[in-house]
């Protein structure tokens, strides 16, 4: 499984969405509000099992925190750079 | 102590007093002033009494309220600025004074940092105005509630009565918005009448909580349920080299796991506070045993009705001294003390968002995909709405060409028109028809039945 299915897995199971699969999450749509209409709690949640699943360090500045969660696009490519700079 | 706001709101700040802080911006008691007597002044030329106050940033916020309320008007509280929402209230405010844009048919001031202002004279007041703050009645639709500044003074002044001994001066920073009651008091109000700096920001996630706790040694963190139950394992339940001095928890239930997590992590449970938009501040503890009951505030008065052991109370917090019934079933221990048992009305809270189920089924029942909705509240694997549906003609052929998810979106987008998306249904049910009695009754269990996992 590539990295963006597995966000995409781990949203599902993390955040126990029913009805969603892999497909119906479109890697480039928002996460919050419109597209996948997570909510600030699933925020909250996704933070934590992103931290443990990818052991990922997540920044006090909530503005590029709010960047880094943006999709799951962006949410790989963060866990990405997080890779190349250990 | 009394009148502590009052005072306050009548003198203003001392030029020293810190208003506000963020990571990178302080607000003087000299800076709040000017931005105050500005939008007094602005106000103050407007013949519109009642205006809907929403902004983000605490620090103006507060500027908003401070000079609404010595423009003498009446200061409206939205809950959320949903459009839905905005579109339900709008026969009760005639202005907007907000941070961004939210109603292009009603005249808007707008909220923004003025920081090339004249130095000026806090605004003597000719009669302070009242806040209009809303909750989900029972009914369904919003239930206006208002606030004299008497009312909130008593609140305030009482809370710094109870609590002042255990926060040497600290900074107030919240998880809660300043929009609701609770949010309002204790991160805005009672900060400013007792001269205790509040962070202009909303605390979102754990990463930044813990940025200021290890940054200010003195702090007073606002929280609630659904943060603070989160907490522990954010911070690998490790006892934190940096703890807040308070924290306080309110607007639903804390699970003495969360409580005690909390003790893990920060020494020590956190202070919870019970109450309602309606009543202000009832009683308050701190659990460290299954067994803690709650305490009423010092002038707050309990009984219990006989029928149905419904809690009611005299309190100062309200607009008379009448005994005020609430839709909380209670215990009571003693004269001063008391257990919850639950609620008797269909009022549930999904994270601390109070939401009557009626409301939401019958926006559900708007909908022309829909017939009929009933909504549960299903405990497992957390506190959330479950929706059962029976389809119009157009609903089933919708569904059997495009598939469920797609109507689950298409009914939460429907929804979101008036509820905030964290009290959505997350569990969706289209059965041919609704469970029933042989009287017609809704057959609760036999509706929770139908979320259970096969």
């Amino acid at each position: 499984m590539n990295l963006t299915d597995k966000i995409k897995q781990l949203i599902i199971d993390s955040l126990d969405l029913e009805d969603v699969s892999i497909a119906d999450i479109d890697s480039e749509a928002p996460l919050f509000g419109d597209g996948l209409g997570l909510d600030s709690i699933d925020a909250l949640e996704l933070g934590l099992a992103i931290k443990k699943q990818f052991d990922v360090k997540i920044e006090a500045n909530s503005e590029a925190t709010k960047a880094h969660f943006h999709s799951v696009a962006s949410l790989a490519n963060f866990i990405e750079s997080q890779r190349v700079g250990a | 102590m009394t009148q502590l706001l009052k005072n306050w709101l009548t003198q203003g700040p001392s030029s020293q007093q810190l208003i506000s802080f963020n990571h990178h911006d302080i607000v003087t008691g000299a800076l709040f002033t000017n931005q105050v007597a500005h939008y007094c002044r602005l106000l103050r030329e407007s013949k519109i009494t009642r205006w809907l106050l929403a902004c983000d940033s605490s620090d103006q916020f507060a500027v908003g309220l401070c000079a609404a309320l010595l423009a003498g008007k009446q200061v409206i509280l939205p809950t959320n600025t949903q459009p839905g929402t905005l579109a339900q209230l709008a026969d009760k405010f005639d202005a907007v004074l907000a941070d961004v844009g939210l109603c292009e048919d009603k005249p808007a001031l707008e909220l923004k940092r003025e920081l090339s202002l004249p130095d000026s004279h806090w605004p003597q007041s000719q009669g302070l105005g009242e806040l209009v703050l809303f909750t989900s009645g029972s009914s369904g639709s919003p239930k206006a509630i208002h606030k004299s500044l008497r009312q909130l003074d008593e609140e305030v002044s009482q809370l710094e009565h109870t609590f002042a001994g255990h926060l040497p001066h600290c900074s107030v920073i919240a998880t809660v918005s300043h929009q609701h009651i609770y949010g309002l008091l204790f991160k805005i109000l009672w900060p400013l009448a007792a001269s205790r700096p509040f962070l202009s920001d909303l605390v979102e996630y754990p990463e930044t909580l813990s940025y200021y706790t290890s940054l200010l040694p003195n702090l007073c963190l606002i929280s609630s349920p659904a943060q603070l139950s989160r907490l522990p394992s954010a911070l690998e339940h490790e006892r934190q080299a940096r703890s807040p001095s308070l924290v306080f928890s309110s607007g639903g239930p804390l699970s003495l796991e969360a409580a005690q997590g909390i003790a893990g992590c920060y020494g020590q449970p956190p202070i919870e506070i019970f109450g309602s938009t309606e009543t202000g501040g009832i009683g308050y503890r701190r659990q460290n045993s299954a067994a803690d009951t709650w305490q009423t505030f010092d002038k707050v008065k309990i009984r219990q009705a006989q029928e149905d052991g419904a809690l009611l109370l005299q309190s100062p917090y309200l607009a008379d001294a009448d005994w005020y019934r609430c839709d909380d079933q209670i215990e009571m221990i003693g004269e001063h003390h008391f257990r919850l048992l639950g609620r008797l009305d269909r009022i549930v809270k999904i994270e601390e968002k109070r939401v009557s189920l009626a409301q939401m089924e019958a926006l559900l029942r708007q909908h022309p995909l829909v017939k009929d909705a009933a909504l549960v509240l299903l405990t497992q694997p957390k506190q959330q709405l479950g929706a059962a549906v029976t389809l119009s003609d157009e609903g089933l052929a919708l569904l059997a060409a495009a598939g469920k998810l797609n109507i689950n979106n298409s009914l939460k987008a429907h929804l979101l028109t008036q509820f905030e998306r964290v009290t959505l249904p997350r569990r969706w049910r289209y059965p041919n028809e609704l469970p029933q009695s042989t009287q017609g009754k809704r057959l609760q269990a036999d509706i929770i039945g139908l979320f259970s996992h096969d």
